[in-house]
């Protein structure tokens, strides 16, 4: 066990490098000066007077350096958690993150919640009733909410329960002017959560019911129901715990989609979390802003995954005892 | 009849009409998923619309000053946005966008995929193991996330939209080619053609690349749902194709303004709803391909 998860850490590294590398590349295509993004504000605008000492501090900072040497400067930087500056903001990169990580965490924990919640007891109900009535109403359901963009969902929940009902705030993490609290952060989280957690139980439903579907016509659980096994030790004992393996799978593969629609949800809910940043990095085109943003969603993707596979170790025995390799 | 029983001519004819047979089979399973029919129905026509735009609808770019956010009415069926542009236009033009996003993007992808997946699994070792590595990192990064990154270093247009997604899509497709590949080389039948003495790029043309077009197709399919999908939320936004060009993600970005989401709904309710059927239709085409071309639902209908 220990070293198979020390094994998948090794192989998340070289991963993570891959992401800043094709995400450094990209971004020195872009047009504008680099050294904006280098420099502590106060000392650039002292050396903007100067020519000669402003080609000197992009020459010290490596900034006339060809890419590659630039990455390894910026990656130096990043081990001790120097991230460099917004040009936008003024700030510490760093600093900007680190205060939008908690939001992120509070929306996609609660949305992923949900989507377990919603999605696996529905996809086994479906496949328990395969052709039913339910069946049908919940398939309908799951076509409906993977073929409607996160937005066109938000902005329909925002007109429903902010606008029309008056039940929800329409956006933001608290009430300006008001004592935050946890009941004021909870009434907030209600929404996005809700719409991020409803995309991302359809899918999560459709592989459930997919998975349950295929196990219950196995061999060993046609061999169980003709021991005379009740249908209830059936399904909970054989058919449910061995779906599971999937599943498990899918939520992990659903990670970083869920991260995409994050950043959608928290626009369109003024959520102030890290995808709120991304967004604006790229319409501010700030590079160095958004390197850390990927290199913080990287790695948080990355050690989801990696929580995914430890998971999935200790459920099916195979992969544990080095089989499944 | 007679002719079958003469061993040099049989093989051809046989062949021939297994191949026409299997293909109508699919023809049928395919008309006989009725989601699918009415999902192929609902696209034609978004293509007809999106081709014949400027017939269908008047000018997505004509402002009327007379009608600023008017709600729907004979004259505008649709109504009209805050520079009294007619919504109905703006939703029939935003269409080739969409589907120019979505075919465009999807056909770069498949091609680099296939070409990628091709050469890993044909030639092995480090090749297979460079591309292999580079699927599994761009894999786990979340798509949108990386196109919003090469989106602000190249700034928003539609042709960037298009190769973006078009250049960072291809893993999917990468990776069902090699592994299609990986499958067939061990399989009886390419063993048999081998041994008939077909040559290796024969075996490729006749046995290996239909067995994979199958699957690839329904890869497509689903693939142009999501590129459609993922351009409406790249220009909502403000990522996406730029201004001018009409986009149903770009038309929902003014809905972000509260006085947009309350007073005017009819102005993000009905590309909403473009996007939505669209998708809609895509994965239902989706869904009636995959069963039809499955050659072991086909074998056991």
């Amino acid at each position: 066990m220990g070293s198979y998860v020390l094994r998948r850490i090794l192989i998340a590294f070289p991963v993570l490098l891959g992401i800043t590398i094709i995400g450094f590349t990209a971004l020195s295509m872009a047009p504008g000066d680099p050294l904006l993004a280098r420099l502590d504000p106060s000392q650039l605008a002292e050396l903007q007077r100067d020519p000669t000492r402003l080609a000197e501090r992009r020459h010290q900072l490596g900034l006339d350096e060809p890419v590659p040497v630039r990455y390894a400067l910026w990656l130096s930087g990043a081990v001790t958690g120097n991230l460099g500056y917004s040009i936008q903001s003024h700030r510490p990169v760093a600093e900007e993150i680190w205060k939008r990580i908690p939001p992120t965490l509070a929306l996609m924990g609660t949305a992923i919640i949900l989507a377990i919640l919603l999605g696996v007891p529905f996809g086994i109900l479906s496949a328990l009733r395969q052709y039913s009535a339910l069946d049908y109403v919940l398939t309908t359901f799951t076509m409906l909410a993977s073929s409607t963009p996160a937005f066109v969902l938000g902005l329909g929940a925002i007109y429903i329960f902010a606008v029309w009902l008056r039940v929800l705030p329409s956006g933001g993490i608290e009430t300006l002017g008001k004592e935050s609290g946890l009941g004021d952060f909870v009434r907030h989280l209600i929404l996005p959560a809700s719409v991020l957690g409803l995309a991302n139980a359809a899918p999560l439903l459709r592989y459930t019911r997919a998975s349950m579907l295929e196990v219950l016509h196995s061999d060993y659980v046609v061999t169980a129901r003709s021991k005379g096994l009740s249908p209830r030790t059936v399904t909970v004992r054989h058919a449910f715990r061995n779906s599971l393996i999937p599943i498990v799978t899918v939520i992990g593969l659903l990670l970083p989609e869920m991260v995409a629609g994050a950043v959608i949800t928290e626009q369109i809910f003024a959520w102030p979390g890290t995808g709120q940043l991304a967004v604006r990095a790229a319409t501010d085109r700030d590079p160095a802003l958004m390197m850390g943003v990927v290199l913080v969603v990287g790695s948080a993707v990355l050690a989801a995954n990696l929580l995914v596979d430890v998971l999935y170790a200790r459920i099916d025995p195979r992969i544990r005892l080095g089989q499944g390799g | 009849m007679a002719r079958a029983a003469d061993p040099l001519v049989r093989p051809e004819p046989v062949v021939a009409i297994e191949h026409v047979s299997l293909r109508r089979a699919a023809l049928q399973r395919f008309l006989r998923h009725r989601l699918a029919v009415i999902g192929a129905v609902i696209l034609i026509t978004i293509v007809l619309m999106a081709v014949f735009a400027e017939l269908v609808s008047s000018r997505p770019f004509y402002t009327d000053i007379h009608a600023v956010s008017k709600p729907p009415s004979p004259e505008h069926l649709l109504g009209t946005d805050r520079s009294g542009r007619d919504v109905w236009a703006r939703i029939v033009h935003g269409a080739r966008t969409s589907l120019t996003v979505g075919l465009g993007a999807v056909s770069i992808y498949v091609i680099i995929g296939s070409l990628l997946g091709g050469l890993a699994g044909m030639l092995g070792g480090w090749v297979d193991q460079v591309v292999m590595r580079a699927t599994d990192t761009l894999m786990s990064i979340p798509t949108l996330l990386l196109v919003i990154v090469f989106v602000a270093a190249v700034g928003p247009s539609l042709g960037s939209v298009v190769a973006v997604i078009g250049l960072l899509g291809w893993p999917g497709a990468c990776r069902l080619v090699r592994g299609q590949l990986l499958a067939l080389r061990e399989a009886e039948f390419v063993t048999a053609a081998r041994v008939v003495g077909v040559s290796n790029a024969g075996i490729l043309l006749h046995h290996l690349l239909p067995n994979i077009i199958s699957s690839l197709a329904v890869l497509a399919t689903f693939g142009v749902a999501s590129a459609i999908i993922l351009e409406a939320g790249l220009s909502f936004l403000g990522l996406g194709v730029s201004i001018p060009v009409p986009s149903w993600g770009e038309m929902i970005n003014a809905a972000q303004s509260p006085t947009v989401l309350i007073d005017t709904p009819w102005l993000w309710i009905s590309p909403g709803v473009a996007i939505a059927l669209t998708v809609l239709a895509v994965n239902f085409i989706g869904d009636g391909l995959r069963d039809a071309l499955d050659p072991r639902t086909i074998r056991r209908s």
